[in-house]
Formats: structure tokens, C-alpha cells, sequence
């Protein structure tokens, strides 16, 4: 079982923009994945080809700017491929966040001129904005609960958004910036920084108890503030020690990003660095993927949990 | 030794995390806990399969076509919060706990039906009720209503229960550290991946040589089809 603390230990400005292109690639490699065994035999035999080809533009180690290049071109391709529904949890989030109000579904779409979500750039359409490898990482739905606000004229929800979503919010603009607009990515880094809670100043600090509950392989769905068992008291006030209070949305990916930052960045980095060398570069691609797979399954499923959880909760079925 | 609802409670808060019970969330502990029991909850997301372009299952092709073929034939459904999924008399789905669990090397787990639901007809797995140590996951629910009326199922809804079994010495074992586990750490409902089972591998391999023996090809010749085969008659 791994260890953690709860301090603010991110990894340095270059490993995480280096992090957020191989984390793409990652994402792009099970979208190709999921898609070819959906697709016809031809279709599977092209994702087939561009998963390769995901691996070898990791495994040669360019820039960001052109890992990314790369990328982008190869996610173009999934034009071609059968479309996949949506990882559970977004339209769960999306709900949650928007309001009753919002009844559309998100429509993702690759926009080639536009090649990775960001508000400055991405102008008011009817639908939701999100290119598809980008559908798969949910630590980014903050910038798609954004759009989905601006496309959808709940412009009044939008100040709520960036209360509601704060760091989370924040991190996501930076990585969405992280290529063309290093300057702009670097203060919205900065306003995520200011914007996590602090535990230790008494300030709330559920998202780092749940970013501790994620170092243990733990769906983050809620937590437990029931303290100690008194094995002197009633039977049911000894049971209501493990009741679970569910999380908020933006406390589980305000986690997630605490996680990324403190943890998965620099071992995603570090095991591409090794994927060069012939021997057992498949079991680092099989381990990288594994490693931002668990934390993306982790977060969608705790997203939807938690949403069933306040449904419960708020309609007084759970005392 | 089945656990009471003590000792289950004191393995969910144990202070040692290699004994830990991890059961959660437990929305309402005082709704879940039986005399030697905890209830689970139904999850939100469902499979169900497609029969009607389907003939049968085919175990011995490529274990990529049967992914895909699975694929093809498998409905994903995922319900919002107070929104039903209607399993209909005679239907079969797969879903999964609202639960993740993480079971220690010592304690293993059955799950069962409850009797509110067997009385309507839910049935909440086929055959596979039991839980090995060291799981970590969703546990897959094997729904089939085998009663009369259509059942409205709700995520969060209280369909079956677990109970604890103590190992008498913990398991060297364990499920998360099997070599050939398929489900672990799964954090959804997963269909079946029978076809990953290794026997499979060797089935496959003797009904590629056969059919290059029916071809009355030699490695390297051809096959009926035209086509070239390797030294396991398999087309090339």
C-alpha cells in the first residue's frame, strides 16, 4: 500500500506539461482500443495501426509541442472509427453542475482548427466542445461544464461554475493551455495553487482526504467523519460511525488533480523515459496505461456514485 | 466462522489497513447491517445483451473478435439518479454494487439475494455468489427476473447482501495477487471474459491444427480458401 501525505508536493512545470501530453496519448490509446472492438474489421485493423503509432511518438521522446502535433494529427483519424458513447460520469457531472436547466446531452466533436478545449478560444456553439480522447479524462469535464454553460445560455450559472469548481476549474485551464499559450497556462497553474484548501490552516480539507483514499486504490465517491467506535454504546450509534458523507463534484476532481500533480505526473513521465529500451517497453505502455486508466475509472465511477449518493441523501431516504 | 455485525464493523474501522474491511460508501449503516450481514446497492450502470443478430458464442476464434463481437452484441446503459432500468420477466443483465469493496487476505464473501427482492422474482446472481480474499472492486450483479411483472430497478436500491467469512489464516493467494484474475480492481459492471481463460488458448491451438489436417495442408500450402497457412494450420 502506498504512502501519502497531505502536502502540496507537485511535480515541476516541465514534467507536468510533459505529463499532460503522454496522459493524452494514453487516453487516445483506449479510446483507438475501445473503438476497434466496436469497429469493422477494417476500421480495427486502422485504430490497430494508430495505437502504434500513439506508442511510437511517445517512445521517441519529441518536445511537448511536437508530442502533441502528433497527437493531434492521430486523433484526426478517429474520424474514422465507430463513435463510443460517453465515459460514465459526465452527464452525471453535468447535471449536477448546470442544474435541472441543462437537458441536452454533450456532444463531442474533434475540431481540427481548434485542437485542445480552450475558453479563449473556443467560440459560443450550440453544443458542448470536447475532443474525444479528451472525453476519456475527467479531471478536464471542469472546462466541459464551462462550455457546456456558454453553449447552452446558462451564462448566470458560470461565476457559480468557477466558485463551485475552483482549483479544479483552474488546473484544467492550465493544462488546456499548456501548448499554445505557456504564459496564460502558467497563471492559471498558479490560481489552482491559491485556490486548494489548505488542511492544515483548518480549512476544509475533504479533497485531500480523498486524494489519500486514491493513493489506496479507494473510490472516492464519499468520506467518513464518524471517528471512533465506542464499543460502550448502543448498537446503532456504534453502526453510524461508518456512515459515509457523500463529496461534492469538485472536491473528488479537486482530488484527482492533487493526485495527478503529487503522484501519477511523475510516474507517467518516469516510465515513458524508459520506453525507448526494446526490452519490456510493452510493459511499460501496459503500465502507464494501467496507471491513468485506474485514476480515470476511479474518478468517473466516484463522480456517478456520489451523484446517487446526495440524490439519496437529499430526498431524507438515508436519515 | 461468519462474521456478526460487530465483527464486521470492527474489521470497516480497523486501524491496520491490511486487515481493513473497505465497504464503500455505506449511505445508511443503520438500513445495511444485518444480525451477520451488510446490504449492498444496486450500481447504476447495466449490460445487457443483444440476441437477435447473434447465433452463438464462438470461444475458439481470435480472443480480439470475441472482444469485438461482445462488444457488438452488449448494450451499455447508464442511469442518472431516480431514473429506472425495467428488467423485464425472463430478462438477464449484468450490473454491479454501488460499493467498491476491498476484501483483506483473511476475510472472504458471499453475496446473496435479499428475501424482499427474491419475492418478486429478482435473482442477483446466477451462480457466481462467491468473493474470493483480496478482491478490490465492484462486485458483478448476474440480474435475471424470474417473475411475472416487469421490475423497475433503481441505482442506490437495496437488492442483496454480503456475509463475512474469517479465514482461519490469511490466504497466500489472494485474488489481487493471482496471476490470472480478469476482474480486479474493476470499478463498473464487466462482462464475461471467458474467453481469456488460458484452457481456451490450448483449444484454440489444437482446432487450428486440426482444421490445417482437414485442409490437407502442409505448413506453408494452402487452405480450401486459397488462402496460405502456418504450422498450426492457422490462415495466414
Amino acid at each position: 500500500m502506498q504512502t501519502w501525505d497531505t502536502t502540496w508536493k507537485p511535480v515541476p512545470w516541465d514534467t507536468a506539461r510533459r505529463a499532460r501530453a503522454i496522459g493524452l496519448a494514453c487516453r487516445l490509446d483506449r479510446h483507438l482500443e475501445e473503438a476497434a472492438a466496436a469497429a469493422t474489421r477494417a476500421e480495427a485493423r486502422l485504430a490497430g495501426t494508430l495505437r502504434q503509432e500513439v506508442r511510437q511518438a511517445v517512445a521517441a521522446s519529441p518536445g511537448v509541442e511536437e508530442l502533441f502535433a502528433k497527437l493531434a494529427a492521430l486523433h484526426e483519424q478517429l474520424a474514422y472509427m465507430p463513435r463510443l458513447p460517453l465515459p460514465a460520469g459526465i452527464a452525471g457531472l453535468l447535471r449536477d453542475l448546470l442544474g435541472p436547466a441543462w437537458d441536452g446531452d454533450v456532444v463531442v466533436a474533434g475540431v481540427p482548427e481548434l485542437p485542445w478545449p480552450s475558453l479563449e478560444r473556443v467560440p459560443v456553439r450550440p453544443v458542448a466542445l470536447i475532443p474525444l480522447a479528451e472525453a476519456r479524462n475527467p479531471l478536464m469535464w471542469p472546462l466541459v461544464a464551462v462550455q457546456g454553460a456558454v453553449a447552452s445560455g446558462l451564462l448566470s450559472r458560470r461565476d457559480a461554475l468557477d466558485e463551485a469548481l475552483g482549483a479544479a476549474l483552474a488546473f484544467a485551464r492550465a493544462e488546456a493551455l499548456f501548448v499554445h499559450d505557456e504564459p496564460a497556462a502558467r497563471g492559471w497553474w498558479q490560481a489552482g495553487e491559491r485556490r486548494l484548501p489548505r488542511p492544515q490552516n483548518g480549512v476544509d480539507g475533504t479533497p485531500w482526504e480523498l486524494a489519500a483514499m486514491l493513493a489506496s486504490g479507494i473510490l472516492v465517491s464519499g468520506y467518513r467523519r464518524g471517528g471512533q467506535v465506542d464499543p460502550e454504546a448502543p448498537i446503532y450509534q456504534q453502526l453510524a460511525v461508518v456512515r459515509d458523507e457523500p463529496a461534492q463534484a469538485a472536491d473528488i476532481l479537486t482530488a484527482g488533480w492533487i493526485y495527478w500533480y503529487n503522484r501519477t505526473a511523475a510516474q507517467l513521465v518516469e516510465l515513458a523515459d524508459g520506453l525507448r529500451a526494446q526490452d519490456g517497453a510493452g510493459d511499460r505502455w501496459s503500465r502507464m496505461r494501467a496507471l491513468v486508466d485506474s485514476l480515470d475509472d476511479l474518478l468517473c465511477r466516484s463522480l456517478d456514485v456520489a451523484a446517487i449518493h446526495r440524490f439519496y441523501a437529499a430526498e431524507g431516504a438515508i436519515g | 466462522m461468519i462474521l456478526n455485525e460487530r465483527q464486521i464493523l470492527e474489521r470497516l474501522t480497523h486501524p491496520d489497513p491490511e486487515k481493513r474491511l473497505v465497504v464503500t460508501p455505506l449511505l445508511a449503516p443503520e438500513q445495511q447491517f444485518g444480525p451477520s450481514s451488510l446490504d449492498v446497492r444496486l450500481g447504476p450502470d447495466f449490460k445487457v445483451v443483444r440476441t437477435s443478430r447473434l447465433t452463438h458464442l464462438d470461444p475458439l476464434k481470435d480472443p480480439a473478435e470475441i472482444e469485438a463481437d461482445v462488444s457488438r452484441y452488449t448494450e451499455s446503459i447508464v442511469t442518472q439518479p431516480g431514473e429506472p432500468f425495467v428488467l423485464h420477466p425472463g430478462e438477464f443483465a449484468l450490473a454491479s454494487t454501488l460499493e467498491f469493496i476491498r476484501l483483506p487476505y483473511d476475510i472472504a464473501a458471499r453475496l446473496e439475494g435479499r428475501s424482499t427482492w427474491g419475492r418478486l422474482g429478482l435473482e442477483v446472481h446466477a451462480t457466481a455468489g462467491f468473493v474470493d480474499p483480496g478482491f478490490t472492486g465492484a462486485l458483478t450483479f448476474e440480474l435475471k427476473n424470474s417473475g411475472q411483472v416487469p421490475l423497475p430497478l433503481y441505482a442506490g436500491l437495496r437488492i442483496a447482501q454480503l456475509c463475512f467469512f474469517l479465514l482461519s489464516e490469511p490466504s497466500q493467494l489472494p485474488y489481487a495477487a493471482k496471476r490470472y484474475t480478469k476482474y480486479a480492481g474493476r470499478t463498473g459492471t464487466v462482462g464475461s471474459q471467458y474467453f481469456k481463460d488460458p484452457e481456451y488458448a490450448a483449444l484454440r491451438a489444437a482446432a487450428r491444427r486440426a482444421y490445417g489436417e482437414w485442409a490437407g495442408k502442409k505448413p506453408g500450402g494452402e487452405t480450401a480458401r486459397g488462402l496460405r497457412v502456418d504450422v498450426d494450420g492457422r490462415e495466414l
